[in-house]
């Protein structure tokens, strides 16, 4: 390059000297700040300005991800407001709980508390095995044996979803109505439990909430050991020389450490559970109605907008209640996500890392 | 110093005092065995369903991929599906294949320019902290939810009709977190001496990014577009309101010649149906699907396995 | 004459790390309440010998030992012997500052409440006592929940000392204690190490020779995983016996 003071970070310093000196009006000085990256540009030489013009030329593509979020808000909150403005709507079909499109019966209340009930119980399955699992992985496991396990983790989590609903349907479904739900029922210390009667096809909440609870366990599992391996050696080593035993320095210090990272993979994996759409469309039956045993049929959020946006499109109030459920998950997930990230914050400062 | 000062007392019942600290010790002896058994055996049931499924899908889609009979082996791959959907899934594949290459050209020049403006170029933590946000929370979201505002945005709003481009736009939306994330990873692993080395050289900042850092930074870049390719490869959800569908392969890409299939579609569509030959290609194309994934995730993991020892 | 008592001794110690032999055939006493410094080069076993003594060795698996370590007359390595009550009667200092990332109070409770302590005032009562000993209290009580890792350098490194008093063990090793820190802080953990040998046998590695003149009563100097040189430190400041040591203490070698 032939000249060296129109090096990016010169003219950067240069260009900030600048402005500090003629700020005459708040006025001046905003225009000054727009017109300034101009007058560079025109000031620097070919290299420069190749280097000025790129760095305007990746504001677009940076701010996709922020323009994409922006516009999924917005339209889903237009799709969705006629239902809530409408009479036979408004904001109450979040607690009805009756889905009828031919009566004009928008209530969206099942479909929440399917998604909750499924989501509560796959997360109350992973989270344990889980976390179990990874404390396992990251302090007992020898190396290799550590590197395989992993690999058959990555790989589980890059299965699509629709293999495993595949799986589910063929194989866990029958098996649940075949094996699992006469042994429960018949069994003398599970028979009399209420939440294993009802007669079932298999294709149940309990369904829905196993293969959900499979497929969350390889993102739990290896974000959980993750954050435990990054737990110092030394912090191991000195719980050990006060004579602890190593299953308690695994809790009590490693597992105490890492909560951070664990919290956050809990409240990922619980975004992803609600968000889940193939799989349990597959084998939870789909029918309209509040689940009351594990056995019984259920009706997921997701579910629903699969199910019927294709029929829906062309009835506006139809059509709008669909997005006003995609609308919820939405803002579910951005909770979600919203949470994880607090979580991490506040795990790190009580443990003093930030 | 405590034991000096023992009291004759205690010395007299010395024994008793080792054998309660002896149970007491056998105590966390065992809860320590216990523990690590109960540990090791939740990790068999963890990993017990991978095989279990690898072991379904294999066993009876296994014909279909590698048998020989009449939409089998190669010709399940090659051969568009006829009459009551006998015949091969090549629809499906070359529709898969499209709405990859498609959603690629797009989501990956837009998350990789993106990961190289914030890292190398963003001077306020705003705008960084904004896209990394808003990146996470689009990863987060549902795909059933993208599937819906693709099909409000792009086929309804933006008129393209349901088909190929709004499919693969779609999944594009979807492709952007992952690739963004991982590119932006591997740049921040770049060392700072590298750049310095080059601007010292008067290179500017525009030509130093491109070919020093971004060459340090490739192999995980690849790494990221590999997994994310694997992530939208297997997806249905988004585009079943925005691909269509279609038993050949599209003409166009925009209006009623651009609906497409997808494998991971007709899979949704062949198991939904009683006949038993479906049942049998939709196990097929599982088990193509899943060799396609298992590949590219594979090879991710060893690129960046080989990039992490490389750095270290 | 005053009877000399040893907590610690050593017979006959070779330990290997796979095929790599790493302590030769050592012998050595460690005297009570005083303080006894390993001095040598990097890499000749000084870690090795001291994490020997508290079997934290035994975490790594191609770790493997000939000889006996005698605690109290008993050989620590004694088949059916338990390593936790052993660790909690030899408490350990690291190289490096390693908190905890709990607060304080935390911190020093945690050894007491795994070996059976749970009434709360009994628990205060300890925490209280360690951090005095380890002369931190003054500077933490007014803060004992606080993240520990946001104690400074020097502070942390007390806390740890403090931490692995809390189960009042006999014996304490400190592998290099003060090497990660400035010099005001790493000052006053010698000054607390001398305080401390009042009441604990103190075995205290590091491969600073001024340091070991500073603080210790007597002094071992480990070359290569031989122990070439055991005798008090004033005989071996001033007139050591072997040219190896003579070497490393006038930084000919090191």
């Amino acid at each position: 390059m032939s000249d060296s003071s129109e090096t990016p970070n010169v003219a950067e310093a240069s260009g900030e000297a600048q402005e500090g000196i003629d700020t005459g009006s708040p006025l001046a000085g905003f225009a000054n700040r727009l017109l300034k990256p101009l007058r560079d540009f025109v000031k620097a030489d070919t290299p420069g300005r190749i280097d000025k013009a790129g760095k305007a030329a990746l504001i677009l593509p940076t701010m996709a991800s922020t323009l994409i979020i922006i516009l999924i808000l917005g339209f889903l909150w237009y799709e969705a407001t006629p239902i809530f403005l409408d009479p036979s709507g408004g904001p109450g079909i979040i607690v009805s709980p009756t889905w009828d499109p031919n009566r004009n019966l928008y209530g969206i209340a099942i479909f929440i508390v399917g998604s909750f009930l499924c989501t509560g119980i796959a997360i109350g399955i992973a989270v344990p095995l889980g976390v179990s699992g990874a404390i396992f992985l990251s302090e007992f496991c020898p190396m290799r044996l550590r590197t395989l396990i992993k690999m058959i983790m990555e790989m589980m989590a890059a299965i699509p979803s629709i293999v495993y609903g595949l799986w589910a349907y063929v194989v866990m479904v029958p098996y649940i109505r075949n094996v699992m739900a006469p042994e429960l029922q018949s069994n003398l210390l599970t028979s009399w439990m209420p939440w294993f009667q009802g007669s079932t096809n298999g294709l149940s909440l309990l369904a829905g909430g196993l293969i959900l609870a499979i497929m969350l366990l390889p993102t739990v599992v290896t974000i959980t050991s993750d954050a435990l391996l990054t737990v110092p050696r030394t912090l191991r080593e000195a719980s050990l020389a006060l004579g602890a035993t190593q299953s308690e320095t695994a809790r009590k210090i490693v597992l105490s450490a890492a909560l951070p990272g664990v919290g956050a993979a809990i409240v990922l994996s619980l975004g992803r559970a609600v968000g889940e759409t193939m799989a349990i469309l597959m084998v939870t039956g789909n029918s309209l109605q509040i689940p009351y045993t594990l056995f019984d049929t259920t009706y997921v959020m997701t579910s629903i907008i699969t199910n019927q946006l294709g029929y829906a499109f062309v009835f506006p109030l139809w059509r709008s209640a669909l997005f006003a459920v995609a609308l919820i998950l939405l803002i579910i997930s951005i909770c979600f996500t919203v949470v994880a990230k607090l979580f991490i914050r506040w795990g790190m400062k009580t443990r003093g890392y930030i | 110093m405590s034991d000096e000062g023992q009291s004759i007392f205690s010395n007299r019942f010395l024994f008793l005092r080792e054998w309660i600290t002896n149970v007491k010790q056998s105590r966390r002896h065992l809860a320590d065995f216990l523990f690590k058994a109960a540990l090791t055996a939740i990790v068999v049931i963890i990993i017990a369903p991978f095989f279990l499924i690898v072991f379904q899908v294999a066993s009876i889609g296994f014909w279909q991929v590698f048998g020989t009979g009449r939409g089998q082996g190669i010709e399940f791959f090659l051969t568009f599906p006829g009459v009551g959907l006998e015949g091969g899934i090549r629809n499906a594949i070359v529709g898969t294949v499209e709405l990859v290459v498609l959603a690629s050209a797009v989501g990956i020049p837009l998350s990789v320019l993106g990961a190289v403006y914030i890292n190398e170029y963003a001077r306020s933590g705003l705008v960084r902290n904004i896209v990394e946000f808003t990146s996470d929370v689009l990863a987060g979201i549902p795909s059933i939810v993208i599937g819906a505002f693709g099909f409000t945005f792009l086929a309804s709003f933006l008129n393209l009709g349901m088909g190929v481009l709004a499919g693969s736009l779609t999944l594009a939306f979807m492709m952007i977190p992952t690739v963004l994330r991982t590119t932006q990873e591997a740049l921040r692993a770049v060392p700072m001496s590298l750049r310095e080395g080059s601007l010292a050289l008067g290179a500017t900042k525009w030509s130093t990014t491109w070919n020093v850092t971004m060459r340090a930074a490739f192999p995980g870049l690849v790494t990221g577009v590999l997994l994310a390719i694997g992530r939208i490869m297997g997806e249905t959800a988004p585009l079943i309101f925005t691909a269509g569908n279609s038993l050949s392969v599209p003409t166009e890409l925009v209006g009623s010649g651009s609906w497409v299939a997808s494998i991971p579609y007709t899979i949704w569509a062949y198991i939904s149906d009683p006949r038993e030959y479906l049942q049998a290609k939709a196990h097929g194309a599982a088990l193509g699907l899943m060799l396609m994934v298992l590949a590219v995730t594979v090879v991710a993991n060893l690129i960046s396995r080989k990039v992490t020892r490389r750095l270290v | 004459m005053v009877e000399i008592s040893h907590n610690i001794e050593i017979h006959n110690l070779s330990t290997w790390f796979g095929s790599k032999k790493i302590l030769r055939d050592i012998t050595c006493y460690f005297r009570d309440n005083s303080v006894t410094a390993i001095m040598g080069p990097s890499g000749c076993g000084k870690s090795t010998l001291l994490r020997t003594l508290n079997r934290l060795n035994d975490l790594v698996p191609s770790f493997r030992r000939e000889g006996v370590v005698l605690f109290r007359g008993q050989d620590i390595y004694k088949p059916g012997s338990s390593v936790y009550e052993l660790r909690k009667r030899i408490g350990m200092v690291f190289q490096k500052p390693n908190p905890f990332p709990m607060s304080v109070r935390d911190n020093i409770m945690y050894g007491p409440k795994l070996h059976g302590v749970k009434d709360d005032n009994e628990l205060d009562k300890i925490v209280e006592d360690s951090l005095k000993r380890a002369a931190l209290w003054d500077e933490v009580k007014d803060e004992l929940d606080q993240p520990a890792p946001n104690l400074s350098g020097g502070q942390q490194q007390r806390l740890c000392i403090a931490r692995a008093l809390s189960v009042d063990p006999p014996v304490l090793l400190m592998d290099e204690p003060v090497s990660s820190l400035d010099p005001l802080s790493a000052g006053k953990i010698e000054e607390l190490i001398v305080e401390l040998k009042k009441d604990y046998t103190i075995i205290l590695v590091t491969h600073n020779v001024q340091q070991a003149f500073r603080v210790s009563d007597e002094a071992a100097f480990l070359y290569l995983g031989e122990l070439v040189e055991f005798n008090s430190t004033k005989k071996i400041a001033v007139a050591p016996q072997d040219e190896r040591t003579e070497a490393f203490i006038t930084g000919r070698i090191g």
